[in-house]
């Protein structure tokens, strides 16, 4: 059974300017052990994509349509109770940054006991910390830690217990909001590393969003482009990397610094992200596109598949233009 | 282009109108200062509207029940209450408002000073502010007012010196905050001297706040001043005040005629309220809670 | 070979730690934070310096040492030949003229309760500089230069008006305006989205080259080094480790430091080989440095020496500086 399948989400926030349309018509799916990369700038939506995946929008913000079918579940759907049942421990998150995630008053091993208690009140302290001790281990942390503070932390070793306390209860499904983004390279790469070594030896399932294409390309099994609350293009990584047909994703891959590589100059793309606070009709991102025509003003063209297994939303595709 | 010569009062109304689109801080604002406008202008056209002179003896019974020609009563003396609150808030008034102005003279500029100087000038300051600022507040104002005297101006001096404190250290911390910003930084690798980044570059950010702790900071004087007439170290008896006329309408209140002191404790607390409402609605527009 | 426009001589900048009052009872050593631990570097006029380094390698303190924002604990700055660490009123307001910093958050570096023009204006102002009439003009003119067209519809605007990409160039206005010889930008394109970044580095090249300005660009992104560096220098917990020209460094990394760092940055391409260099443990604290080379405790190839005695920046090849004693 695919353990996600997103239908037509739509996410608005109410704000002082009218409805600020967040996420508009997200269709999507996961399966168990796959990872998928979201890549976006911002106010693409992403973030508010990751926290509708929990029901966790904040308010002025609200899911206003759509369904999210987790193992089959629309969680929705889900009363209190049972919505604070499968967060932690069939769905996680991480967030981006690590230094305000954690209560300073509390020591990492206390946070552990508790994020254990939350869903079964009845756990002896003892083992709760013998299993916080154990998931340490297999981040790189040694157990000792577990009787400092926060503010004793450096930042990655931060991250590296946020990931630790999401995966304590064994979620099937762990989302990652720019998780690396405030950590310096180095760390970066490590965090990446272990990410990556989580997702075989404990068979989860990921959702990583971020704006880094180079990060989604080593550990991203299939990649959804987001732009404007939507989603315009979905494939394999390697096809996302090979064959674009979005052209957003197109330029997007080409102002990408590739340190490996030999070009020595980088693009950009004129005009700037839009403003979601103001409808747009048609395409998002007809304003800023090389190869805007007629109906993209006019129409929103939908994410369809172009190529089996390669989804695209853009009017290139509609009918035999390309 | 920037229209240098056009004039305030034109965008300060419009303000007003727009506020309501801030959600229930807006609403706040708009009702508290209607109620502030409405009650000062009263209290301003007072000579013009009292049907009987608020401070003549006798001109009904005593203690007698509101009427038709005596709306709100009289009092022991025979006074009309009605006309006596109409213009009894103007002392009241006189001495909140001075109050405030003395506190944000002194308050806002020690405030900028000490969060910006060296602990060597932040240490002392901080120190008897800190003093100040332990005292029970009507306590430490009837203390002062006791040794000050009667008057306006020692009645203001005394509630200002019990919120002084108040206004010193929400501004010294955020100014704290502020100077560490790039913003001052690069004032000062532009080239700017400290004058300019206090009063040019912080001193606008942190007016916002001072707004929200006047508005209080008035309510407060104006219970306060209240009490202070109540325990008898208010100003002049003769002329009309809510603060006194509670104060009296004590004694008639055992005899059973409670209009005489509902009435004036109403106008405080409507007074009061005003302010707060501003205050509280000002904290909540200006609050970044509202923005994503 | 004229003189460097910028000549740092075995800086240093230690910050002390605030005392406990417990601490200052029984009288224990003060503490300081080595942000800056002895820098000697030469910035030539008309070059493109890139500093890169993580957090916590003192690039940004540097940055700031150079524009006399701190003054240094130890050692020497010479900006044009004259020292900039002894000056003070007049002789530091002319100094100031002449070198300038674009900051890393446009939102922060930007009053909220000022208009771009006046904030663009306001160098001019604090050095007397014409008449408010000439003023506005020349800060129309340097808006227009950053691309603002027209530039009177932005200029009574305030900050919160503007997106991120737009009040960075007014950011880049601001600092050009005194016409300075000296631009330090820290992080300029950090906070700003991917698909705009290059355009604001453009621009910063552009106007380098229009105005002749020499650029000290700090970043931890490797790739501007690589894009728009004319020399390199790279920074490990308040000491330069490796310095070169752009070809030469990435050609040949020497410093293990180094090497990691560019083996780091993820590559968007899937199918990359990935060989990484992954360098265990973090940054040190800028407090108790390890003692020799400071990197060695997390360096893949240390030995004995590494411990004991800290290297010496050589030239080993013309033009290549490595702090490392695999190869002295």
């Amino acid at each position: 059974m695919t353990l996600l399948k997103v239908q037509g989400l739509n996410v608005s926030y109410k704000t002082m300017k009218g409805e600020l349309k967040a996420v508009q018509g997200v269709d999507f799916e996961l399966e168990q052990e796959e990872t998928l990369g979201i890549v976006g700038e911002s106010a693409c939506g992403k973030s508010t994509l990751g926290l509708a995946l929990l029901n966790l929008v904040p308010p002025p913000g609200r899911v206003t349509d759509g369904r999210i079918f987790l193992e089959g579940e629309d969680i929705l759907s889900l009363d209190n109770e049972r919505l604070r049942r499968t967060r932690g421990k069939v769905v996680s998150m991480i967030f981006q940054d690590p230094m305000t995630s954690l209560n300073p008053v509390k020591k990492i091993g206390e946070h552990f006991v508790e994020a254990i208690r939350a869903h079964n009140p009845r756990a002896r302290r003892g083992e709760a910390l013998e299993k916080a001790g154990k998931i340490l281990g297999e981040l790189g942390i040694s157990p000792d830690r577990m009787a400092d503070y926060p503010h004793q932390l450096s930042g990655g070793m931060k991250q590296r217990i946020m990931i630790g306390l999401s995966l304590i209860l064994d979620p099937k499904l762990l989302i990652a909001d720019e998780p690396t983004t405030s950590l310096d390279v180095v760390i970066e790469a490590q965090i990446l590393d272990l990410l990556r070594q989580l997702k075989s030896s404990l068979n989860l399932s990921m959702i990583l969003i971020t704006h880094n294409l180079g990060i989604v390309a080593e550990v991203a099994d299939k990649i959804a482009i987001m732009y404007g609350g939507e989603i315009y293009e979905l494939a394999e990584t390697k096809t996302i990397f090979k064959k674009p047909l979005f052209p957003y994703t197109q330029l997007l891959l080409k102002l990408v610094p590739n340190i490996a590589s030999e070009s020595t100059s980088l693009e950009w793309i004129p005009g700037s992200p839009p403003d979601l606070s103001y409808a747009i009709s048609g395409c998002k991102f007809a304003a800023r596109c090389p190869f805007v025509f007629d109906p993209c003003r006019k129409e929103r063209p939908s994410l369809r598949d172009i190529e089996p297994g390669h989804r695209a939303a853009c009017h290139l595709y509609d009918g035999g233009r390309k | 282009m920037k229209k240098e010569s056009d004039s305030r009062i034109r965008p300060a109304i419009n303000f007003f109108f727009t506020l309501p689109k801030f959600g229930t801080g807006g609403v706040m604002v708009v009702i508290g200062a209607a109620i502030v406008i409405i009650l000062v202008a009263m209290t301003i056209l007072s000579p013009f509207i009292t049907p009987h002179s608020p401070i003549q003896l006798s001109v009904g019974p005593a203690d007698a029940a509101p009427s038709l020609s005596f709306p709100m009563g009289t009092n022991r003396l025979g006074q009309d209450i009605f006309s006596r609150m109409i213009a009894g808030g103007s002392t009241m008034m006189e001495v909140a408002g001075l109050a405030v102005a003395i506190c944000f003279l002194i308050g806002v500029p020690l405030g900028l000073l000490a969060g910006y100087s060296r602990r060597l000038i932040d240490g002392p300051l901080s120190l008897l502010m800190d003093s100040l600022y332990a005292f029970p507040g009507l306590v430490l104002a009837i203390a002062i007012a006791a040794v000050l005297g009667r008057g306006v101006v020692n009645l203001a001096i005394a509630i200002a010196v019990v919120y002084i404190p108040t206004y010193f250290r929400v501004i010294r911390s955020q100014v704290l905050t502020m100077k560490e910003m790039p913003f001052v930084e690069a004032v000062k690798v532009e080239g700017g001297g400290t004058l300019n980044i206090l009063f040019r570059q912080i001193f606008p950010n942190v007016l916002p706040s001072v707004a929200v702790i006047a508005s209080i900071n008035v309510a407060d004087a104006v219970i306060t001043e209240a009490g202070l007439t109540y325990i008898g170290l208010g100003v002049n008896a003769a002329l009309p005040d809510w603060g006194f006329d509670i104060y009296y309408g004590y004694q008639s209140l055992l005899a059973g005629a409670w209009w005489t002191m509902l009435f004036p404790g109403l106008m405080v607390v409507l007074l009061a309220g005003g302010f707060t409402f501003i205050g509280e609605g000002l904290s909540e527009v200006l609050n970044p809670r509202l923005r994503r | 070979m004229s003189d460097p426009l910028l000549l740092f001589q075995d800086v240093k900048m230690h910050f002390p730690v605030k005392r406990s009052f417990l601490e200052g009872l029984v009288g224990a050593k003060p503490k300081y934070v080595r942000a800056v631990d002895g820098v000697s570097l030469g910035i030539e006029e008309r070059e493109v310096f890139v500093l890169v380094g993580e957090s916590g390698s003192g690039k940004t303190t540097l940055g700031k040492l150079s524009l006399r924002v701190y003054v240094p604990t130890a050692g020497n700055i010479l900006f044009d030949g004259q020292a900039i660490t002894g000056l003070s009123g007049e002789a530091l307001k002319k100094f100031r003229r002449t070198s300038q910093m674009v900051y890393q958050d446009p939102g922060a570096a930007l009053n909220p309760r000022v208009r771009i023009g006046d904030a663009i204006a306001e160098p001019l102002k604090f050095h007397s500089i014409g008449t408010e009439v000439e003023r506005r003009e020349r800060a129309f003119k340097m808006m227009s230069r950053v691309g603002f067209d027209p530039p009177e519809e932005i200029y009574s605007r305030f900050p919160h008006e503007l997106s991120g990409g737009q009040r960075q160039r007014v950011v880049i206005a601001r600092a050009l305006i005194l016409n300075p010889k000296f631009v330090v930008a820290d992080e300029p394109v950090a906070m700003l989205d991917v698909s705009i970044r290059a355009q604001i580095l453009k621009l910063l090249l552009d106007l380098k080259r229009e105005m002749n300005l020499t650029l000290l660009i700090i970043t931890h992104d490797i790739a501007i080094a690589k894009y728009f560096a004319d020399r390199i220098g790279i920074m490990y917990l308040g000491k330069i480790v490796e310095r070169a020209d752009r070809e030469r460094i990435f050609r040949n990394p020497m410093h293990p430091y180094t090497k990691a760092l560019f083996s780091s940055v993820p590559v968007p391409d899937p199918e990359a080989a990935k060989a990484r260099m992954i360098i265990k443990g973090e940054i040190p604290s800028a407090i108790s440095p390890p003692p020799g080379c400071t990197f060695n405790p997390r360096c893949p190839f240390v030995f004995e020496k590494c411990s004991v005695e800290v290297p010496p920046l050589l030239e080993h090849e013309p033009g290549h500086f490595v702090a490392c004693h695999l190869y002295s």
